[in-house]
């Protein structure tokens, strides 16, 4: 078992992978890397149900029934044996910061509201591909409950059976290899200035399309879903910038994790994702929409690519392992970890977005789920973060933010539109 | 179901207005139709306090037992004057300083406010009872006290009801500091019984009122605090 350490039940610890090292200290009283994943079923919800699925649900998930300790060079994860967590109606101004401390030290909380259920993890746990896991099986396991024979299979794990060992690797150590360490980028890149929202404030946008039409659309200019998205959220960003006629023009980057399961195999259920920054330099002259999705396409077939993405986790693993930087005390770490984070990595990209991609489920479970839903969170900075998520014909586009403005939703929108995509918005601002 | 006049985007039924460019929902067939129910929640959340017990346990402990094992000195082995009553005062002082750490869940920010100020004017009246004279206290240490503390209350109510941004709080804080210099001076005057008037302080207090003029005209006009936003920005 990579990256935990056992020696019986009670001295089992694991500690935290290479992404999950940089969350905890980024923490602040109004942020936490917290993210929600949710799916709509076609039933209301019974909370007394749900919360036997999530008592039967989560030993399956060892690394998700923990809590964050301090050690005095590392944070650790430690088994949680305290009761909970416990389902609770869910809330409007969801993804709040978690306290490490508050929910008897757990890192996730399960939230139900009519036909949804939500699960919203801190990042120190998992990515979204491992939340998704914790939220397939549980409601696979709900829906077993109320009397449905569902089956094992995708996301659903087989809760009698004990963790793979590989479930639980920090799968960044298996693959950090590359014999070179290639640069981070560190130009600055257009920040969105926007107007905060008093604190509690959570502003989402969410908008339903068909798969189909998307698709189409993505076709006629020759490239994907996710490229396509990406262009037109970048389009939004310049139309942006170019309407607030910066004394200084900067490029418009977006952060986009990739998911690097697809590239080296691994079933682990914590973070094995990198970040990729497709951009687009206003500088060099008038970019029109065709041509950004060239140049998006370009990008992405050129760096998406397993030997660039070795190199990347290769860097990124090569400042924990030096042995200078392993022996200074945490909050020393701390202290680093997070100006570096403010003052280079958050004004590395302009807004992020992430693509969950398509969601597979038993064939026995597809009767019962009418769509998902996937939120990044409270952003660092301010400004607005879009996550995708697609199932069956659905194609939900989520945007999340803490700022009055909506102006990059709105060109964002209004371009597919444009484009010829039916869009239906709902939203927690005006209903 | 009706559809965003200005975005061309279909909005859900609970929706009264678009998200996206605030144009309000009115469609004319509709208009006496009841509101749909929203698909997100009405209630929401805060967050859990936690409770820093432990902390308040430690220091309460650390602070107790420095107290204790210093009078106890003072009665047995060093007898010669009452030197472990500042020692104990100090504890006492700095564990009511940290009372909003340990207690942050019940503690506000007016109460602690002036349980510090109450706990600094009852330290320095004890410091007071073990010097000759305590005419230094009521004539000198308390008045600064509690302007200190009237201008610190005062900053912090400005900050916290009228505006927390960055020129407002550098606007409150050049204010606050030439009033504090220029009550400073004139109390110490009136304490060593010379002539009421300003000296050191008028130059702070001009240099912060300067700076204070400067500030409220960013704050006041849209357009040059705009600017300076654009040119200053990082």
């Amino acid at each position: 078992m990579s990256g935990s350490h056992s020696k019986s039940a009670k001295d089992l610890w694991y500690k935290l992978d290479l992404s999950a090292i940089v969350y905890p200290t980024l923490q602040r009283r109004d942020f936490s890397s917290v993210y929600r994943l949710s799916v709509v079923l076609k039933e209301p919800i019974r909370p007394e149900i749900l919360q036997k699925a999530v008592d039967i649900a989560l030993p399956r998930f060892p690394t998700y029934k923990v809590a964050m300790r301090k050690g005095l060079f590392w944070r650790f994860l430690e088994p949680n044996h305290r009761p909970g967590p416990f389902v609770q109606e869910d809330i409007r101004n969801f993804c709040l910061p978690m306290s490490f401390k508050a929910n008897n030290r757990y890192l996730i909380r399960i939230y139900y509201h009519n036909c949804r259920i939500a699960l919203e993890a801190h990042h120190s746990l998992g990515d979204g591909t491992g939340g998704m896991c914790l939220l397939h099986t549980l409601t696979a396991v709900y829906l077993r409950l109320l009397g449905h024979p569902i089956s094992n299979g995708y996301f659903v794990l087989d809760v009698d059976q004990p963790p793979h060992p590989e479930e639980l690797e920090d799968a960044y150590m298996r693959y950090s290899n590359a014999k070179v360490r290639p640069p981070r980028p560190m130009e600055k890149a257009y920040r969105i200035r926007g107007t905060a929202e008093p604190f509690h404030t959570f502003h989402v946008i969410d908008g339903i399309m068909s798969v189909k039409n998307v698709m189409e659309t993505a076709a006629r200019y020759k490239i994907t879903i996710t490229e396509y998205l990406n262009s037109v959220l970048l389009y939004a960003l310049l139309q942006k910038q170019k309407k607030e006629r910066p004394f200084r023009e900067r490029p418009v980057k977006i952060a986009m994790p990739v998911n690097l399961r697809r590239f080296f195999p691994s079933r682990t259920l914590r973070n094995f994702i990198t970040m990729v920054y497709p951009s687009i330099d206003p500088r060099l002259g008038d970019y029109s929409f065709e041509e950004i999705t060239r140049h998006v396409h370009n990008y992405m077939q050129y760096y998406i690519d397993e030997k660039f993405l070795r190199g990347d986790i290769t860097t990124n693993a090569a400042t924990q392992r030096h042995p200078l930087i392993r022996i200074v005390p945490l909050f020393l770490k701390d202290f680093v970890v997070r100006n570096f984070y403010r003052r280079v990595q958050d004004r590395n990209s302009s807004a992020g977005l992430t693509n969950m991609g398509v969601m597979k489920l038993p064939e026995d479970m597809k009767p019962f789920v009418h769509r998902f839903d996937i939120y990044m969170g409270i952003p660092f900075s301010l400004r607005t973060n879009c996550a995708i998520i697609s199932y069956e014909d659905i194609l939900t586009v989520n945007f999340a933010s803490c700022i009055r403005e909506t102006d990059v939703e709105q060109l964002f929108f209004s371009r597919l539109v444009e484009d010829g995509i039916q869009v239906t918005i709902e939203s927690n601002r005006f209903s | 179901m009706s559809y965003c006049v200005n975005c061309g985007v279909k909005l859900e039924q609970s929706l009264t207005a678009c998200p996206l460019c605030l144009t309000p929902v009115i469609n004319p067939k509709e208009l006496q139709t009841v509101p749909s129910a929203s698909p997100f929640p009405a209630a929401k959340g805060e967050i859990e306090t936690v409770k820093k017990r432990d902390l308040a346990i430690w220091m309460s402990l650390v602070l107790g037992a420095t107290s204790l094992s210093c009078f106890v000195l003072n009665l047995t082995v060093y007898q010669g004057s009452r030197w472990s009553y500042p020692v104990i005062g100090a504890c006492g002082l700095l564990w009511v300083l940290l009372l909003p750490l340990m207690f942050s869940d019940i503690v506000t920010w007016k109460a602690a406010l002036i349980c510090d100020a109450t706990a600094i004017i009852a330290y320095q009246y004890m410091l007071s009872l073990l010097t000759p004279t305590q005419y230094w206290f009521f004539r000198l240490a308390l008045p600064i006290t509690l302007w200190t503390f009237f201008l610190w209350g005062l900053c912090v109510l400005l900050y916290k009801k009228v505006s927390r941004a960055l020129l407002a709080t550098a606007l409150y804080f050049f204010m606050v500091t030439g009033l504090l210099c220029v009550g400073i001076e004139l109390l110490i005057r009136q304490y060593a019984g010379q002539t009421f008037l300003i000296t050191w302080s008028a130059i702070v207090f001009s240099v912060c009122f300067v700076i204070c003029v400067a500030l409220l005209a960013i704050l006041s006009l849209a357009g040059l605090r705009n600017t300076v936003r654009k040119r200053l920005h990082f």
